[in-house]
């Protein structure tokens, strides 16, 4: 490398080339969504069906994963160790909290908790999580 | 890990911005190494230590081992 060289990094067109994979599955996502309602509304669907169209909302979201993990091995080893970190949080608060709502579950009536909020959750919480030790990194003196 | 980047990138006039953009690091990597809140790869000192021509040792002083 040459003093003054600009390597092959753009951290801000590798952000932007993975919010668009982000926008894009999320679309998909939706639209396979409407799809599932449609054909369980409209038709008379046999198990395999039924299981294949209540499943079909997953694969974009599975797509979403891979694209996570490139956009991840793109990143500098800094930023891989903060979500690394992160990761750790949000999987370590949910393990935690499921753990102890199922706890309360055993002893007491508790409102029921869909498992399918747990994606989103750990998702969202990583990317808040991130941003928190981003700022922590970036005001401790 | 204890390091002279802030003095270096300021004697270049480069922002952080600028001097990760050179290496192939983030701001936000520049930032946490200059805190000495990340130490650095051995390949990225590597990085450090050709752009500004200098030693490694010269940019960056280990922790004291106590024997």
């Amino acid at each position: 490398m040459d003093k003054g060289e600009v390597v092959d990094f753009n951290e801000s067109e590798g952000k932007k080339k993975f919010l668009k994979k982000i926008m894009l599955s999320m679309f998909v996502f939706l639209l396979l969504i409407a799809v599932q309602t449609f054909a369980f509304e409209l038709y008379e669907l046999n198990s395999i069906m039924k299981v294949v169209m209540a499943l079909l909302p997953v694969v974009p979201l599975l797509w979403l994963l891979i694209a996570y993990r490139t956009h991840f091995l793109s990143m500098d080893e800094y930023m891989q160790k903060l979500t690394g970190e992160s990761l750790l949080w949000s999987t370590g608060i949910l393990a935690f909290g499921t753990f102890a709502y199922g706890m309360l579950m055993m002893k007491m009536d508790v409102p029921p908790f869909n498992i399918a909020y747990i994606l989103p959750l750990v998702f969202g919480g990583h990317g808040v999580i991130v941003q928190i030790l981003l700022k922590v990194d970036n005001n401790e003196k | 890990m204890k390091n002279r980047l802030k003095v270096l990138r300021a004697e270049k006039d480069w922002s952080q911005e600028e001097l990760g953009k050179k290496i192939g690091v983030s701001r936000q990597a520049i930032n946490a190494i200059e805190r000495s809140k990340h130490d650095p790869s051995l390949q990225l000192a590597f990085a450090f230590s050709k752009i500004f021509d200098l030693p490694i040792e010269a940019i960056f002083e280990p922790n004291k081992v106590e024997s």
